[in-house]
C-alpha cells in the first residue's frame, strides 16, 4: 500500500516506460522538484531502468519515495548482478561503442547513487539507488490542498510548469504560505 | 550495463510499434504535442482507433493535471462507469480515487453536464463549461482541465455539424488561461473527412499514444530543419537515429538542393516538443551534430540543454544550443 513516504511502486519491462517516467516526473513535481532538476532526475531514473530493460534481465521494480529531505527511487533487476565498477570514471566519448554513459550521466545528475547486489527474498540482480536533494519546505512547487496554494498578497499566482528555483535564500515566486 | 552504440533488441522494436499506434492518423506538424506537455489555455484534438493508446493519454492528462494542482474532469464513453476509469488510472502512483474522493477529479458525462437539459447546444455546453472553471478556480485549483470523449455526440443525437461550429469557435473558453480541453474522437466512429477537419480547426493536436516519436522534416525561414516530437527513448531510438541520418544527408556538400553550399548544409535540429530525450538518444544527436559538414543548431529545452551540456556539447565547436525559454517544465 502507497503512503505518504511510498509515492510509486510499479514493476516494468520496456514497454511500461513512459507511464514509469509520468510517474516518477509527477511524483517529483508533487514532491515540490522544480525543473530542471526534475527532469535530469526523470532522464537519470530511465537510463537506470533503460540499463535494468537492456542488459538485467528485461525487467525490474521500481520504488519511488519522499523522504523529506530527499527523492529516491530504487530499481532493483533479476540480472547477473553489477557494481559501481561499470561506470566510467570520464565521460564516455562520442566515437566509438563505449557503454556506461546513462549510468554516468545518472550519476552526475544525482545527489546520491549506490548500486548493491540484491540482497531480498530473490536474492538475484542489482539494486540502484538514486536520491535529489528537494527543496526546503515552502521553495518548492506547493501542489497539496487547495489551502497550499495561497497566493501571497500583491504577488501574482505562478503556475508550477512556469517555476523555477530562485536564488539561494530568495523566496519562491507565487505562493509559498498556507 | 547500458550500450548506447547497441542496436535496440527485438523487444524494444515491439513495444515501439505497440505504442506508434497512430501513424495512419494526421500528420505530425507544427502544432502537434506529446499530452505530457499540455498547458492551461490549450484546446487541442486527439483521435485513437482502440482502447490502449486512450487509457495511456487519458492516465498522462489526469496525472499531470492532478501534479499541478488543476482540477481534472473526464468525460468519457457512457459505457465507462467510474469505478472501471478509476482501476484503469490507479495502480503506481498516488491513488486517483483519492483525489477523486476530495473532489480534484471528475468523472463525468456530456449528459450530465448539461442537465437537467437533454440537448446539445453550443451556448449551453459553453456556459456549463466556464460554470465548471469558475468553480474550480473558487474551490482554489489553479486551472480546471477537460478531457471529453467525442462519444457523448452519437449519446446526445448531437448534430455533427453544430458540434464542428461549436469546435472551430470556442477559442473564447481559453482566452483566460484557466481552461483546457482535449477533444478525443474514436477514429472508428467519425468520417476521415470529419477528422481532417477536427484536425485543423484544433489550435493543438496530441500525439494519439504515449511514448511515441515523429520526426518531420520541414522548411523554414532559416532552411530546412528536422523537428521531433514525442519521446525519445530506448523503444523510439531506432527511429529517432533513421531520422538524423536522413537529416545529415541532406547537409552533405553538393546534396543537389538548390541553394546548398559546396561546403554543406547547416543540420537544424528542433527538440523542443520532445518531451523526453533520454542518456543514449542525446548522445546520438550529438553524435549529428559532430558528422555534420557545416555548423549544427539545436533548438532545445533547458532540461534538454543540460542533457547535451553533461555530454559534450561544449566540446562541439560547430553545435550552437538555442534555448526556448518556458519550455522547460
Amino acid at each position: 500500500m502507497l503512503t505518504p513516504e511510498l509515492l510509486c511502486r510499479l514493476r516494468f519491462t520496456v514497454r511500461d516506460l513512459p507511464r514509469l517516467r509520468i510517474e516518477v516526473e509527477t511524483c517529483a513535481a508533487g514532491a515540490g522538484l522544480c525543473e530542471p532538476r526534475r527532469g535530469e532526475f526523470v532522464v537519470a531514473v530511465d537510463a537506470v531502468a533503460t540499463n535494468a530493460v537492456e542488459h538485467a534481465g528485461g525487467s525490474g521494480h521500481l520504488l519511488l519515495r519522499n523522504l523529506g529531505e530527499e527523492l529516491e527511487c530504487r530499481v532493483t533487476d533479476s540480472g547477473p548482478g553489477f557494481s559501481a565498477d561499470v561506470i566510467p570514471e570520464l565521460l564516455p566519448g562520442l566515437d566509438g561503442a563505449h557503454t556506461g554513459r546513462g549510468l554516468w550521466l545518472a550519476r552526475l545528475v544525482t545527489d546520491r547513487l549506490t548500486i548493491a547486489p540484491n540482497d531480498g527474498p530473490d536474492a538475484k540482480g542489482a539494486v540502484v539507488t538514486l536520491a535529489v536533494r528537494l527543496p526546503e519546505p515552502g521553495r518548492g512547487a506547493p501542489l497539496g490542498p487547495p489551502a497550499a496554494r495561497t497566493t501571497l498578497p500583491g504577488r501574482p499566482y505562478t503556475h508550477p510548469y512556469d517555476r523555477r528555483p530562485g536564488p539561494a535564500g530568495a523566496p519562491e515566486a507565487g505562493p509559498a504560505e498556507g | 550495463m547500458s550500450d548506447p552504440d547497441e542496436v535496440p533488441r527485438p523487444g524494444a522494436l515491439e513495444g515501439q510499434h505497440a505504442r506508434d499506434a497512430d501513424r495512419a492518423r494526421p500528420a505530425a506538424d507544427v502544432r502537434t504535442l506529446p499530452v505530457q506537455r499540455f498547458r492551461p489555455g490549450q484546446h487541442g484534438f486527439a483521435s485513437y482507433g482502440s482502447e490502449h493508446p486512450q487509457w495511456d493519454v487519458v492516465h498522462a492528462f489526469v496525472r499531470q493535471g492532478l501534479a499541478y494542482g488543476e482540477k481534472v474532469l473526464v468525460l468519457l464513453h457512457p459505457r465507462v462507469s467510474v469505478g472501471e476509469l478509476l482501476s484503469l488510472l490507479d495502480g503506481h502512483g498516488p491513488p486517483v480515487s483519492d483525489a477523486w474522493q476530495r473532489g480534484q477529479v471528475v468523472l463525468s458525462s456530456m449528459r450530465a453536464l448539461i442537465a437537467p437539459h437533454r440537448r446539445f447546444t453550443a451556448a449551453r455546453q459553453w456556459a456549463r463549461l466556464r460554470e465548471e472553471s469558475a468553480r474550480a478556480r473558487a474551490e482554489g485549483w489553479t486551472a480546471l482541465r477537460a478531457y471529453i470523449d467525442m462519444a457523448w455526440v452519437e449519446d446526445l443525437g448531437a448534430d455533427v455539424e453544430s458540434v464542428m461550429r461549436r469546435e472551430r469557435s470556442s477559442q473564447h473558453l481559453f482566452d483566460s488561461g484557466t481552461y483546457s480541453e482535449i477533444c478525443a474522437y474514436d477514429d472508428r466512429a467519425f468520417t476521415d473527412e470529419l477528422l481532417a477537419e477536427m484536425h485543423r480547426a484544433h489550435p493543438v493536436n496530441l500525439l494519439g499514444s504515449v511514448g511515441s516519436l515523429h520526426a518531420v522534416r520541414e522548411t523554414g525561414a532559416d532552411g530546412p530543419q528536422l523537428r521531433l516530437t514525442g519521446e525519445a527513448d530506448i523503444a523510439t531510438r531506432a527511429e529517432l537515429t533513421r531520422a538524423l541520418r536522413t537529416a545529415l544527408a541532406g547537409t552533405a556538400p553538393g546534396h543537389g538542393e538548390p541553394g546548398s553550399p559546396a561546403s554543406g548544409r547547416e543540420l537544424r535540429l528542433d527538440l523542443r516538443a520532445l518531451h523526453f530525450l533520454g542518456a543514449a538518444c542525446a548522445a546520438d544527436v550529438l553524435r549529428a551534430c559532430a558528422a555534420a559538414p557545416g555548423d549544427a543548431t539545436v533548438r532545445c529545452t533547458g532540461v534538454q540543454e543540460r542533457i547535451l551540456r553533461h555530454l559534450g556539447a561544449g566540446s562541439l565547436r560547430s553545435l550552437t544550443l538555442v534555448v526556448e525559454e518556458g519550455t522547460a517544465c
